[in-house]
């Protein structure tokens, strides 16, 4: 009997958005990312944050409760304007429902969007960001063929 | 030979009456108790963080709607920005639609109950 990992997936969602060229950081800010000196004047790079959320459920046949997995994750996208904050998510998007998200002996069967982040301004800092807060559910069976059942 | 018999009909129309008033009620009592459940789920998880700030979002839940829709939430910034998360407030936390969906699996339950005729 297996027991069930979630952080492979996280990983290879983070590893498919690095492998990309964007910046990613792991439940973060990612080094180098934002502005790159005095804020408001100087230039911002934006960046996405992978978060691994609390939800998502295990489930599968009688023999095996447990071996297929629905996962949830938020990818925060950031930017000094709306539409760099919405072009960041866009990319979040297009690389996470594209994939391919490689987990060693599992199949992601699908990725689908459960929620639009939309884009909305954080005043609590100074200059105000822009936030996208996008969520994916991940759903992943057991691999056959690798397992040889 | 075939027989057709269109009498049962009249039975069937009975009870397909008797469903039909016996449905928004049951509908409104489903709705009712899941949104009940995740105002409680909401409300526990707001308490269990220990920033200042999250009393004003205690505070602040409620929901407005009809017998048959409800919506939830706070009119209070905290809301989002503890749900989806910032660099200030660190990471995000489904205080309210973690509840939500946990309900949901009840209300689409209920829902199917009511749904049936007899």
């Amino acid at each position: 009997m297996t027991i069930f990992e979630a952080s492979p997936f996280t990983n290879a969602i983070v590893a498919a958005l690095e492998d990309d060229g964007l910046l990613v950081g792991d439940g973060e800010q990612p080094a180098g990312a934002g502005w790159q000196g005095e804020p408001d004047v100087s230039v911002f790079k934006a960046y996405m944050v992978v978060h691994a959320m609390v939800g998502g459920l295990l489930d599968g046949s009688i023999g095996d409760p447990d071996d297929d997995g629905s996962l949830m994750y938020q990818v925060s996208a950031y930017g000094a304007t709306r539409a760099q904050c919405e072009w960041a998510a866009d990319q979040a998007r297009r690389v996470i429902l594209t994939g391919p998200l490689l987990v060693a002996g599992q199949r992601v069967v699908r990725v689908r969007v459960d929620m639009l982040g939309g884009a909305r301004r954080d005043d609590e800092v100074q200059p105000p960001l822009w936030l996208s807060a996008e969520r994916y559910r991940l759903l992943t069976t057991p691999d056959a063929t690798a397992t040889g059942s | 030979m075939i027989t057709v018999d269109t009498s049962d009909l009249d039975e069937l129309v009975e009870l397909l009456g008797a469903a039909i008033e016996r449905t928004p009620k049951e509908r409104a009592t489903a709705l009712r108790k899941a949104g009940n459940t995740t105002e409680a789920g909401a409300r526990a998880n707001v308490a269990g963080y220990t920033k200042a700030s999250t009393g004003e979002l205690a505070g602040a839940i409620t929901h407005v709607g009809t017998d048959l829709t409800r919506t939830i939430g706070a009119d209070v910034k905290q809301a989002a920005l503890l749900e989806y998360g910032t660099p200030t407030t660190g990471a995000p936390r489904r205080w309210l639609t973690g509840p939500a969906e946990a309900a949901l699996d009840d209300l689409l339950a209920d829902l199917a109950h009511a749904a049936e005729p007899w």
